[in-house]
């Protein structure tokens, strides 16, 4: 399902499982499990005094965590027509995880709107980059570009200081 | 016999049977703190038995590796002792010794005093990088690993913005063989023939053993260098830095409180690390006499923390007898995984997956007992 604007190509049927999964999200962060789940973020201890199981909840977390990355990882790689065994699943968190801090998110808090602000600004630079980095210095530069940026950013969240001191 | 003689005996076997107890509550005190080395013990002579390495071999290739990743390994022990986790941060070290040989190469020196200036050029460089990684973990306390992982890639692209795209731009080459047929970058390998073997061929000792025809060789120079190294650590940490270094590992708020300067302590731990994986990864390449410009030091950091662990250190405690049989038994499974698991499995490649896993399995297994056990002390 895709059809052209303007000379532009638009692929629905990816647009719409994006915004599906937004949506699901959503939606999810609104159920009692997804309110359950933030709490335990926000203040364990706190969750636990109000009856909470804390590692079951940051199990369940990461569990959806890995399970949309998966689907990820498919849609990825349905609109590329081919797959990378070896490296990709690791660089993909990489640029997954710079996306998102370039989006305004912390390590404490993310919204899907950070995610997709992100995703946008990411990508952007580094098409952007590719033709000026062209003319300063030498051809296809911009794989060295994309390690340097996501990394940078990952570095930048790291050392920044969290509401509530420093972690000891 | 009386009541009270009886009473006697009764307590002295009930002393007895204490004692006993006690010794062995030891011995398995004893045993589980040293689990990890004594697994990979059993699992170097097992794989060294099923290998087929006739033992002179083997102990030449122990020999060689010893006395070229010892260093790099023994560089971590001080950022440990300083609280500051396992140094992943030292693949800046390793990059600096890189930058050595390319100047050096780039200037046609060989020979030992190709090796010194090398070693030389490094030095600073290092000393920079060491700086500004103990700026950046001073900035991340209580996370330096990860942030020591991440700046080692981060760092690694800088590494090739330089090498891939200024060397030969921006920084002239002499050598228009050092470069791709572009005139733009650095090769793949590059090589240092002319340095290769400069401090292992300064004094070599053969030791012939009859009926065989390899001879046993050691390069003493190098192991030298590690002695000295060892000496000088174990030194250092008797000296007023070195108390400063474990008082601050220790805790840092009462460091702090006592009049520490707790994060020059921690840069100053950092730069010694990165100084000393600068020279170690001169060693370790005058040893092999090329570099792959893009790989040498990519793993660096894995392989030392790796090692380390193995000889029973962890993330809060090392010594220098633990860096030491780390090398030694990881470099041991190094050689011996391959051909173990072709005879074994009939593939060489079992093996050294195997290994890969063995190695990144000990790394997880380590950072998760230190979570465990700060969490229990917690309590």
């Amino acid at each position: 399902m895709s059809f052209d604007i303007l000379g532009v190509t638009i692929p629905t049927g990816l647009l719409l499982m994006f915004a599906l999964f937004c949506l699901a999200l959503w939606v999810f962060s609104r159920t009692k499990t997804g309110i359950a789940l933030s709490t335990v973020g926000s203040n364990p201890r706190f969750a636990e005094s109000s009856g909470l199981n804390v590692n079951r909840y940051r199990i369940i977390g990461s569990s959806i965590s890995h399970a949309v990355g998966a689907v990820g990882i498919v849609v990825y790689a349905q609109s590329f027509g081919f797959i990378q065994l070896y490296m990709a699943p690791l660089f993909m968190a990489f640029f997954a995880v710079a996306s998102i801090l370039i989006g305004g998110a912390s390590l404490k808090r993310a919204t899907v709107t950070h995610a997709i602000i992100g995703t946008f600004l990411f990508q952007s630079i580094l098409v952007v980059s590719m033709p000026v980095a062209n003319v300063v210095v030498a051809d296809n530069i911009a794989d060295v570009i994309r390690i340097i940026i996501s990394n940078g950013i990952i570095l930048y969240a790291l050392t920044r200081k969290e509401i509530g001191g420093d972690v000891s | 016999m009386t009541s009270d003689s009886r009473g006697q005996s009764k307590k002295l076997a009930l002393q007895e049977t204490e004692a006993k107890a006690y010794k062995e509550r030891i011995w398995k005190y004893y045993l589980r703190k040293n689990v990890v080395p004594i697994f990979f013990i059993v699992l170097c002579f097992f794989g060294g038995y099923y290998s087929g390495l006739s033992l002179p071999f083997l102990i030449n290739e122990i020999i060689t590796r010893m006395a070229r990743n010892s260093f790099l390994v023994i560089s971590l022990i001080i950022p440990i002792l300083a609280g500051m986790g396992l140094n992943f941060g030292i693949v800046l070290g390793a990059m600096a010794g890189q930058f050595g040989y390319i100047a050096t190469a780039n200037f046609q020196m060989a020979g030992f005093s190709g090796f010194v200036v090398t070693t030389l050029i490094s030095i600073p460089l290092s000393i920079l990088f060491g700086w500004l990684t103990g700026k950046l973990f001073n900035q991340a306390k209580g996370k330096e690993m990860i942030t020591g992982i991440i700046l080692g890639f981060f760092a690694n692209g800088i590494y090739q913005l330089i090498c891939l795209y200024f060397m030969g731009n921006f920084i002239p080459i002499r050598i228009p063989t050092m470069l791709l047929s572009t005139g733009i970058g650095l090769r793949n390998t590059l090589d240092i023939k002319s340095m290769h073997y400069a401090l292992d061929n300064l004094w070599k000792i053969r030791i012939n053993i009859p009926g065989l025809i390899f001879p046993i060789i050691i390069p003493v120079f190098t192991l030298l260098a590690v002695a000295v190294l060892c000496v000088a650590i174990h030194f250092l940490i008797k000296t007023k830095l070195g108390q400063e270094f474990r008082a601050v590992g220790q805790n840092r708020h009462i460091a702090e409180v006592s009049g520490i300067k707790v994060d020059k302590i921690r840069v100053i731990a950092i730069i010694i690390s990165t100084v000393l994986a600068g020279i170690g990864q001169v060693i370790f390449l005058q040893n092999l006499g090329n570099i792959n410009t893009y790989g040498s030091h990519v793993q660096v950091g894995t392989f030392a923390v790796a090692a380390i662990l193995i000889g029973g250190a962890s993330v809060s405690k090392a010594t220098i007898g633990q860096a030491l049989l780390g090398t030694l038994l990881f470099h041991t499974l190094f050689i011996v995984s391959p051909l173990a698991g072709k005879n074994l499995i009939g593939d060489a490649m079992i093996g050294e997956y195997f290994r890969v896993f063995v190695t990144y399995g000990v790394i997880g297994l380590a950072l998760a007992l230190h979570a465990w056990q700060a969490r229990q002390k917690r309590r």
